[in-house]
């Protein structure tokens, strides 16, 4: 051994000591870790522990990874090996109720045959165009199947709500029913406007992955017994007897989340001149008695979220507060179908009230900020230009509630029942000459009249839930791939999760992405923005003025031969037109000014980050110099 | 006891000279500048330090190799080394003492990087463990290309040489985690091999590391990368002290 030390045989020991730890290193010692991220993004959720404790049969996982073909993706490589780790996570967790092997899907293999059978997207990469697989197949006992076609390195924060979620419906194959009653066409369906067929709301493709949804038939004495939750989108024009099976649907203890809307955008009239109202949800009568109550002349128009939207064509883009980017600040962060969720985005969004004497308790969700006021729905129905909003706006300095939770003690809308008129094939009498169909009435009995825990959520928009606002549909290898830019299906997700009772999936979805912009430049560019807007309405009141000036004075000019016009005349009209240049001017100064601010930042904290430091060190090293000089 | 001695020695050598003051401005001042105009800091506008730790490496290479060049170059051209040899100290002790001192004064340049996390505090609200985890991270990257700078430094008594093979060998050991890098292999090598590669590279562990998470092979492969350099610039010194 000393000698060892001592010759260069020890250095060559040496080397292949540090050679052989290092790749055993990689091997050896596994899962031991501390994860100092916030969210705890690389630690399993105790939801996925406890639905990965809970399994009751076993499970198979087959993870299908194109070893050979991705030699040349390290990047991707990298991604599929922190899957392994995370498989071999759930399954020390698991135990022997999961099993977990991996496949190599070699070109024109078995393997790649079952990989593309089991619906794993191929991607071809390299010059060869060979497809390389990255995905998942989970089966249970009954051979039902779940899959994960291709882990997408930039969905890297979902994968464990993916991986849950796949192993949850694997165990409880049997999904919560959701049954939908819409006033609009959620489902898709034929736009006489555009003569197109249109595709389902992404959000429907959202729901479908957890739930088993069931459009519901309208005009039936009760909502079928099967469903779990009702979600009612845009009521309107709903028949009594259909209103009716919903009042006993909720006051039976169903769950049920109401999207209402006082101008949802989504409902084309059939003529682009109707009314605003023509574009209203209708749920009063039972709102009212839930306790709540939706403003019906109003929408909420809120400076602080408001986003700011592309006009096209060259124009500046333009804030439109009636349009809102909601984040966590205008969250119930404790209610747990809020929880983590980072931004909603939503539009022409209603007002909720509390009616006077609820029984009820209603907790709001989610709220405006106080920089906000209600705006006459009609408005919206003429504008043509979004800044048009911020005429005569003025903040009450009120948050509204634009979304709600109402538990408790409710009682029916219709105690006394409901008549209703149904149209009926006479059969009774075969030998009768008219088989036409009679009306008759008849009255239906609520079997409940009062309930002590009714359970609904209540959300004033239902342009929530259209695609433009919170997702990108793109065609990615022949496939129809979604990019959510919003949590707005995570919350309807979220909340269906919650009202079906089964929140453990929740917190793991709503880790969320982790953008975390600066929020100081966002404040600064927003107050920038109300200062100088106030500025241009200025400006741009005199300008209008000058020009119409000017124009008054040209036409006495045209009027009469332009050499009669005085010489008073002629300065007034010089110093008009100087004064157009100089309001034009300021206006262009104006508009400089908003960035000027935020680049002045970042330049200021620049030469800190740069000089701060260097500069006092070497301050400090004169001062040192300068001291010892002095005691010597 | 010889390795605390060894190590306050140096380190307060250290900012008796004006040297070390110009290292940390330099360093101070470069990773301003990486940050914010080659990183684009400030336009990206997120509230992370990504822009920041994605040069740490990269400014090491150069500014780690030149502090680790005259930890003991200079005492064997010099002759110094003879004279430290006479201490009540082992070669051990000695090698662990200057490795410390130097390991330390690096933590100190890196700390001196402080406004930058409090401006990314001022700006947004970060992920302020990521960060930890990040810095430690790099002070953990800094020992490992140290303790391959003392080796070589022990090995020669040019500090120019001692610096260009410490700087040739730390980019290779960087650069084992590079997409080139891992090409130049695919064609031939199995795949553990490559995968072996990779789990060499400084890179990797040090990515793996500023995610947030320190994983215990992480901070295993920076504590063998170091053990094993510092065991060998003794071996080295042990050598040329037979010679």
């Amino acid at each position: 051994m000393k000698n060892i030390m001592y010759s260069k045989t020890g250095l060559v020991v040496i080397f292949a000591i540090f050679i052989v730890f290092s790749l055993l290193n990689a091997r050896l010692f596994n899962g031991v870790r501390f994860d100092l991220t916030e969210g705890k993004l690389y630690t399993l959720t105790d939801e996925t522990q406890k639905i990965l404790q809970e399994l009751e049969t076993p499970l198979t996982l087959k993870l299908y990874f194109s070893e050979k073909a991705t030699a040349e993706l390290p990047g991707l490589r990298t991604y599929a090996h922190r899957i392994k780790e995370l498989l071999e996570e759930y399954q020390s967790l698991a135990g022997d109720k999961l099993n977990i092997s991996y496949v190599d899907p070699i070109p024109f293999s078995e393997e790649e045959d079952e990989a593309s059978a089991a619906g794993l997207q191929g991607v071809p990469v390299g010059i060869r165009g060979d497809e390389i697989y990255f995905g998942l197949v989970g089966t249970n006992d009954t051979d039902s199947e779940e899959v994960i076609s291709f882990f997408q390195p930039d969905k890297e924060q979902f994968v464990e709500y993916e991986l849950t979620k796949l192993i949850y419906n694997l165990s409880n194959p049997e999904l919560p029913v959701v049954g939908i009653l819409s006033g609009i066409n959620i489902n898709g369906g034929f736009n006489y406007m555009t003569q197109q067929r249109q595709p389902a709301w992404v959000v429907m493709q959202q729901m479908e992955d957890l739930f088993d949804v069931r459009p519901l038939a309208e005009d039936v004495d009760e909502i079928d017994p099967e469903v779990d939750i009702l979600l009612l989108v845009h009521p309107k024009e709903f028949s009594q007897q259909t209103l009716f099976a919903i009042d006993q649907f909720v006051l039976k203890g169903g769950r049920t989340l109401v999207f209402v809307d006082p101008f949802a955008e989504a409902d084309q009239p059939p003529s682009p001149m109707a009314s605003a109202s023509n574009r209203r949800s209708d749920l009063s009568l039972l709102l009212n008695k839930w306790g709540v109550k939706l403003q019906e002349e109003h929408i909420v128009g809120d400076f602080e979220n408001s986003l700011v939207v592309n006009m096209g064509g060259g124009r500046n883009p333009v804030r439109h507060i009636g349009l809102l980017g909601l984040d966590a600040s205008g969250f119930n962060v404790d209610d747990v179908v809020m929880a983590g969720l980072e931004s909603i985005n939503l539009s022409s969004v209603g007002i909720l009230e509390t009616v006077d004497g609820a029984t009820t308790k209603v907790t709001p969700l989610i709220r405006s900020s106080a920089e906000a006021q209600p705006i006459v729905a009609e408005r919206l129905n003429s504008l043509q230009n979004p800044e048009a909003l911020m005429e005569s706006f003025a903040p009450t300095g009120e948050e509204y509630v634009l979304a709600a939770r109402i538990m408790g003690k409710a009682s029916s809308a219709f105690p006394e029942g409901v008549e209703i008129e149904e149209t009926q094939e006479v059969a009774e009498e075969p030998e009768a000459e008219s088989a036409e169909p009679v009306t008759v009435k008849r009255l239906l009995v609520p079997e409940v009249v009062e309930s002590s825990n009714i359970n609904v959520i209540v959300v004033a928009d239902t342009d929530i839930l259209t695609d433009r606002l919170w997702v990108q549909v793109q065609q990615f290898f022949g496939q129809r791939v979604v990019s959510p830019w919003a949590d707005n299906a995570g919350f309807l997700v979220n909340a269906l999760d919650n009202l079906a009772g089964n929140a453990d999936l929740i917190n793991i979805r709503s880790r969320g992405r982790f953008s975390r912009p600066f929020t100081k430049v966002e404040a600064l560019r927003r107050s920038a923005e109300e200062q100088f807007l106030a500025q241009q309405q200025v400006l741009q009141e005199q300008l209008e003025e000058t020009e119409a000036k000017l124009l008054e004075l040209e036409q006495m000019r045209g009027d009469a031969d332009s050499a009669i016009l005085s010489e008073e005349q002629e300065l007034e009209l010089t110093r008009f037109q100087d004064e157009k240049i100089k309001i034009r001017k300021e206006l262009r100064d104006v508009q400089h000014q908003l960035d000027r601010d935020i680049e002045s930042l970042g330049t200021e904290l620049k030469m800190i980050n740069i000089f701060l430091v260097p500069l006092l060190l070497t301050l400090l090293l004169v001062l040192m110099k300068f001291i010892r000089r002095r005691v010597a | 006891m010889g390795t605390s001695i060894i190590m306050r020695r140096e380190l307060a050598s250290y900012f008796t000279t004006p040297l070390a003051y110009i290292f940390i401005v330099i360093f101070l001042m470069m990773s301003g500048v990486f940050t914010f105009y080659l990183g684009r800091f400030f336009e990206r506008g997120q509230a992370d330090l990504i822009s920041f730790f994605n040069f740490i490496p990269w400014l090491y290479l150069i500014l780690v190799p030149a502090i680790a060049m005259r930890l003991w170059s200079e005492e064997r051209k010099s002759g110094t080394i003879e004279l430290l040899m006479t201490l009540p100290v082992t070669v051990v002790q000695a090698v662990l003492g200057k490795f410390l001192a130097a390991w330390l004064f690096i933590g100190v340049a890196l700390l001196l990087t402080f406004p930058v996390w409090v401006t990314v505090n001022y700006l947004g609200e970060p992920d302020n463990g990521v960060i930890l985890a990040s810095y430690l991270g790099s002070w953990l990257m800094a020992g490992g290309f140290l303790a391959v700078g003392s080796c070589v430094s022990a090995a020669t008594k040019s500090q120019v040489v001692a610096f260009i093979m410490t700087l040739v060998i730390c980019f290779i050991f960087v650069a084992a985690g590079f997409p080139m890098v891992q090409d130049a292999f695919t064609e031939w090598a199995p795949l553990w091999v490559i995968d072996g590669i990779s789990s060499l590279s400084f890179l990797t562990h040090f990515d793996a590391v500023a995610r947030g998470v320190i994983d215990l092979r992480d901070l295993l492969y920076f504590l063998i990368m170091t053990v094993c350099w510092l065991v060998a610039t003794t071996v080295v010194i042990n050598i040329k002290k037979a010679d």
